[in-house]
């Protein structure tokens, strides 16, 4: 199934399971609580798996993609292409590989820290059904889970579309050079 | 709401001697000074005393851990070199001092002179501010966050230049200075010095390109020949076979050499291009010759060995460089044009961007001349 629509389905069915839940009861807060830090816990270990997995395998296959900047260097850079910096980055499938790995489990920090400062703060519990469900459902989407977990073959990089993926070399023969006239 | 917490606190230790400052001037000046000290509650003073002991405690001991690390290195470093070079080490103050250490043991320096064919290796161990837990600690998050945007001050590394004496000794006498070593520059460079050909491992290629300009101006070379953890990175695959693989040999001590050293080695480059991208075209040509090895922190002793056999290699590339093992690689003349073709076209960049700027500059002077005649 596409993410997106799978995404709006998670959507969906959390609005309807806060809806039905009363969300002023202690208990019931308590357990959305454990459910939440239960489906994180179990996520941020599939990730830690992944990532033992993908230092084993070691795969020193190398991969060319095109660079794609930060939503963070967009910002203060306004976007502005640096001369300095690669276009084409060459790297290895296991850099590769960690370097996703380690930014969807930062990814997680950071949404652990906006939870407990939108649940403890400004004391919003719905939002932990939806933040519950959806780690462990793009953790099983994602196609590093498909490699190491599932042992299925995943193309690298992810989710580039085809255009932005470095252009190969014209396989088509060079046409041959006349041959030289003779006398 | 942190300012509330603050005053709490303060607050708190307030009330420890809230009994001492009531007792009236009088009384308190009646008594003498082991009665006040007596009466004096010095709980917070103490905790203080222990919050300052314990930083002095983790500081000497961050210290002494980076000393340690730099002569489980610099040591059997040393010891080695004494066989290949003359000069080894400092000298101040009319005493030898075999390696100098700044910044709090953070930078450590070792220095070799006196060989032939060699001008001088000069050693860097790089180590992480061991004393700053806390700093450290900040750092790492400040690096996680904005992971894009900040440098990583955290890396501990070491790096090795070797360079070359390729100065003959007719151009000494006949050039008239008294310099040991005088400073060259791209044009009184020999041409088989000028070129950029290395081995780099394949975890860092992406790291090592963004931190040296020199690597970032050749293409990588995947070969068979050297051992999967490895490419090239050169100008001309020639070049790479010629001085790495003597002409397409076999070199087994090579291959051996760099699969014990895979797990630090990041990168060994024969270069002649600065690592920093040039601002200027006088630092483009003041750029030496040189053999740059780049490493992980060696962790133990059997590393430590690895390492100085990777330098007393490097050191015979020199030998056969002078001895002209190489001579016939550089009679390539369609080589010499892509070299020459490459170092034209870095040129042309930086004097590119300094024309850019000296447009600008002068654009902007004239608005300020602009606004002071309004």
């Amino acid at each position: 199934m596409n993410p997106l629509v799978s995404n709006i389905g998670v959507m969906l069915l959390s609005n309807y399971v806060c809806k039905k839940l009363d969300m002023t009861d202690p208990q019931i807060i308590n357990y959305l609580r454990i459910f939440y830090v239960t489906f994180n816990v179990l996520t941020y270990l599939t990730y830690q798996y992944i990532k033992m997995k993908i230092s084993k395998k070691n795969d020193l296959k190398t991969i060319k993609y095109q660079n794609q900047k930060s939503p963070m260097q967009m910002l203060l850079k306004g976007g502005a292409s640096d001369e300095n910096e690669e276009a084409v980055i060459t790297t290895t499938v296991v850099q590769y590989d960690l370097e996703q790995v380690e930014s969807l489990i930062k990814g997680m920090y950071t949404s652990w820290l906006m939870m407990g400062g939108m649940h403890f703060y400004m004391k919003y519990t719905q939002p932990m059904v939806m933040q519950g469900i959806s780690p462990i459902k793009s953790v099983l989407e994602h196609p590093l889970f498909n490699a190491y977990v599932l042992g299925k073959e995943v193309e690298r990089p992810f989710g580039q579309t085809p255009s932005a993926a470095p252009k190969e070399e014209s396989k088509k023969p060079k046409k041959k050079l006349p041959a030289a006239k003779k006398d | 709401m942190v300012l509330e917490i603050f005053s709490k606190y303060f607050k708190q230790i307030e009330a420890l001697n809230l009994k001492f400052y009531s007792i009236p001037y009088d009384i308190i000046k009646q008594k003498t000074i082991l009665e006040r000290i007596a009466l004096y509650d010095f709980s917070f003073e103490t905790v203080i005393l222990m919050v300052i002991a314990l930083m002095a405690l983790i500081f000497h001991f961050g210290r002494n851990q980076n000393l340690k690390i730099t002569n489980m290195i610099m040591n059997p470093f040393n010891d080695a070199m004494h066989l290949e070079f003359g000069n080894i080490g400092f000298n101040y103050r009319m005493k030898k001092i075999p390696y100098i250490t700044e910044y709090q043991n953070t930078l450590v320096t070792g220095f070799y002179t006196g060989r032939k064919n060699v001008e001088s290796v000069e050693l860097k161990v790089h180590l992480s501010s061991r004393f700053n837990p806390l700093g450290l600690i900040m750092e790492k998050l400040m690096k996680g966050v904005f992971s894009g945007l900040l440098e990583d001050n955290l890396e501990e590394f070491v790096e090795i230049t070797i360079k070359p004496n390729n100065y003959a000794a007719t151009s000494k006498s006949s050039d008239g200075s008294n310099e040991l070593f005088p400073t060259q520059d791209r044009k009184t460079l020999p041409k088989k010095y000028q070129f950029v050909s290395g081995i780099v491992s394949k975890h860092s290629m992406t790291s090592s390109r963004k931190k040296y300009y020199y690597l970032n101006t050749i293409p990588m070379i995947e070969t068979p020949r050297l051992p999967k953890e490895y490419v090239f990175m050169t100008e001309n695959n020639t070049l790479s076979n010629g001085i790495f693989y003597k002409n397409h040999q076999e070199n087994e001590k090579l291959n051996d050499l760099l699969d014990n050293c895979k797990w630090f080695l990041k990168s060994f480059t024969i270069t002649d291009l600065p690592d920093d991208q040039p601002i200027l075209d006088t630092d483009f040509d003041k750029a030496s010759s040189r053999i740059h090895i780049v490493t992980k922190l060696v962790k133990d002793q059997k590393d430590v060995d690895h390492l100085i056999q990777l330098v007393q290699y490097a050191l015979s590339i020199y030998d056969d460089f002078t001895n002209g093992e190489f001579d016939k690689i550089f009679m390539n003349p369609n080589l010499l044009k892509k070299i020459e073709s490459l170092r034209t076209h870095e040129k042309n960049k930086v004097l590119k961007i300094m024309k850019e700027v000296e447009l600008e500059m002068k654009k902007r002077n004239l608005e300020v001349k602009k606004e002071e005649k309004k």
